[in-house]
């Protein structure tokens, strides 16, 4: 019976023989039967960055709303005290915001704040509430990949051609479309972050639902 | 058969905590991968929701009213009008709906106007005497009006997904949303009438000088939102824009704002905004599967062929979203609905900014009736309380919201003669 580590190092080489689904497979393997506490510690630090990342993606999406708010009435300003309306608010304005509003996305779910029905398996304590907030976590892990895949799609059409906004400013499209497959990226890796939490924290440590809007 | 089993998986991913936004948008691409549709109208969706100008009016409001509210402007109001109206009959009762209708002139949502009031008047009320029920009941009523008395975010939303006129919305919404707050304050009157608390002192003239001086910049900057989209001068986004920087100056030269409550404003209006876009974006990749499966149509058309008469269907509706409205929260009801009931608007020729309104009277009664009713849970955790004391205190209101859904269907000009006929 071979060692943790050396069915891991075999499971390795495996994959890098042959990179299919049985290689990739047997490599999860070894890695569940590698000691806990090492799984443990590389789960966490997981956790720890994923939980960072999103908490500066979240400050970041927060202050570009904050700059859209301060060009918005520059632009009201300019138009009525100035008399010379500018061409380029209009549309920074919705690009921050395409931006913001992805990049907030697992910032939002950290911090427990997207709208569930909160009225089924309310014991955090409960099996049956770590199963079903591990099935909606993985419900969104689809969605997100689902988007993540065609949103690359798109984003690579439009930067090997090199398609612009059809506006004055043209702004090239990769910098634009690259929103929606980095946000949706960043929410499927921090959901990935909130199952291990759910199975390894103590459920008092978990943030509660919080109550916006 | 098709439909009942996709709003029948839809309600199951919700009971099984499936995220509003995930459980619509995840279903939406099973619908469209199921009939070989291009996947690749998922992203085009989610991206061409946020690429709006008028959306930005969401974030934007929020962020005037939160950085107002960190300061402390929901203390100003409410001494503000407790100085002139406290002495009368239930005057704090009085005062508390007053305050929340002047927040709502500067808020776009209940909860946000329900937690601004709640914090100040409920310890005020209890010590006064009143009794618990009504307080806690009163407070999580009157923070509804937020979102009929503009600006209001679910009017922001319902115009953007029906592309109907948002100026036009809010300004229908202010005939109801004050005849509402009239309705309660009356109500409040009567109740104490009925022996709930005693006034209080009748404030002396230098009182209310000093109290409304703090509380005038905040009234001054609601009627110039208002009237700045009424009379055209600026776009919603626009004067959400202006007063967000205005509420940050006068914030700063009143002396209350600093660099921690600033950065604690931006930041809790982005999870609110963040999470209310993410529904609208995953309604928007459901209601676009929904439409390419013909449900809307479908329903449409067997409401149109079994019910005629436009006051029954009103009546249906109704009550539909009544037994939606116990069970779901209320932005993702508008979310899910409206594009379902739109078509058979059309056919019935009723009005849409009417329905609108209607709507958003609903949605009211919605938050304040349990077991899912937002403002409740907000109430019951500014409060300290027992659910069931809110639930006690909030249903005489709940019935008067629904009486206003029927008077506005009987008296239209409620909502549209604002809009349409002054001027």
């Amino acid at each position: 019976m071979p060692g943790p580590q050396q069915s891991l190092q075999f499971a390795l080489l495996q994959t890098k023989r042959n990179p299919n689904l049985i290689a990739a497979s047997n490599l999860g393997a070894a890695f569940l039967r590698a000691e806990w506490g090492n799984m443990a510690s590389i789960l966490n630090t997981y956790v720890r960055t994923m939980d960072t990342v999103s908490e500066i993606t979240g400050k970041i999406a927060a202050w570009m709303f904050f700059a859209t708010g301060v060009i918005v009435s520059f632009e009201v300003f300019m138009r009525y005290v100035l008399n010379s309306p500018t061409i380029w608010v209009d549309e920074i304005s919705r690009i921050f915001q395409v931006w913001a509003a992805y990049l907030a996305i697992a910032y939002v779910l950290k911090h427990k704040a997207h709208i569930i029905i909160d009225i089924t398996f309310r014991d955090p304590n409960s099996m049956g509430r770590k199963g079903a907030d591990t099935f909606a976590m993985l419900v969104i892990i689809f969605f997100c990949l689902i988007t993540v895949k065609y949103g690359l799609d798109i984003w690579w059409k439009s930067t090997v051609s090199g398609h612009t906004t059809d506006s004055y400013l043209a702004v090239p499209k990769v910098f634009i479309q690259s929103a929606i497959w980095i946000g949706f990226g960043l929410m499927a890796l921090q959901s990935a972050a909130e199952i291990i939490k759910i199975w390894t924290w103590d459920p008092d440590d978990l943030p509660k639902q919080t109550l916006v809007h | 058969m098709e439909t009942i089993l996709i709003l029948g998986s839809l309600i199951g991913l919700l009971l099984l905590r499936v995220p509003v936004a995930f459980a619509m948008g995840a279903l939406g691409t099973v619908l469209l991968w199921l009939k070989g549709l291009p996947l690749i109208g998922i992203p085009q969706r989610l991206f061409g929701t946020m690429d709006s100008f008028e959306l930005l009016a969401v974030p934007l409001f929020l962020l005037m009213s939160n950085v107002l509210l960190k300061g402390g402007v929901g203390r100003d109001l409410f001494a503000s009008v407790q100085a002139w109206v406290g002495h009368w009959p239930g005057g704090l009762g009085v005062a508390t709906i007053m305050s929340c209708t002047l927040f709502s002139a500067i808020s776009g949502s209940s909860v946000a106007t329900a937690a601004t009031i709640g914090t100040v008047a409920i310890p005020e009320m209890k010590q006064r005497g009143y009794d618990e029920p009504f307080i806690l009941g009163q407070l999580a009523a009157g923070g509804t009006l937020g979102i009929l008395i503009p600006p209001s975010i679910p009017l922001i939303i319902y115009g953007v997904i029906t592309e109907t006129s948002i100026p036009t919305l809010f300004l229908a919404g202010i005939g109801p949303g004050l005849l509402m707050a009239s309705i309660f304050i009356v109500y409040a009157m009567i109740y104490s009438r009925m022996g709930a608390a005693a006034p209080i002192a009748k404030a002396n003239w230098g009182a209310r000088a000093k109290a409304t001086f703090y509380a005038l910049p905040t009234v001054v900057l609601a009627i110039a939102i208002i009237g700045s989209i009424y009379a055209g001068i600026a776009t919603p986004s626009e004067s959400a824009g202006v007063g967000f920087v205005i509420a940050i100056v006068m914030t700063f030269l009143m002396g209350r704002m600093n660099w921690t409550k600033l950065k604690a404003a931006v930041e809790d209006s982005l999870k609110t905004t963040a999470m209310i876009f993410i529904i609208v974006a995953g309604a928007k990749v459901f209601s676009y599967a929904i439409t390419l499966y013909l449900i809307p149509q479908t329903i449409s058309s067997y409401l149109i062929d079994n019910i005629s008469d436009p006051t029954m269907f009103i009546l249906a509706v109704g009550i539909v979203l009544l037994i939606i409205g116990f069970f779901l929260e209320s932005l993702s009801m508008m979310l899910i609905m409206v594009p379902v009931l739109f078509p058979a608007l059309q056919a019935m020729n009723i009005d849409p900014i009417w329905f609108g309104i209607f709507f958003v009277v609903l949605i009211e009664a919605a938050l304040i009736t349990p077991p899912v009713g937002l403002n409740l849970f907000v109430i019951q955790a500014v409060g300290k309380a027992r659910l069931e004391s809110v639930v006690q205190g909030a249903w005489p209101f709940a019935l008067m919201m629904l009486g206003m859904a029927a008077l506005l269907w009987f008296w239209q000009d409620l909502a549209l003669y604002i809009p349409y006929k002054l001027f």
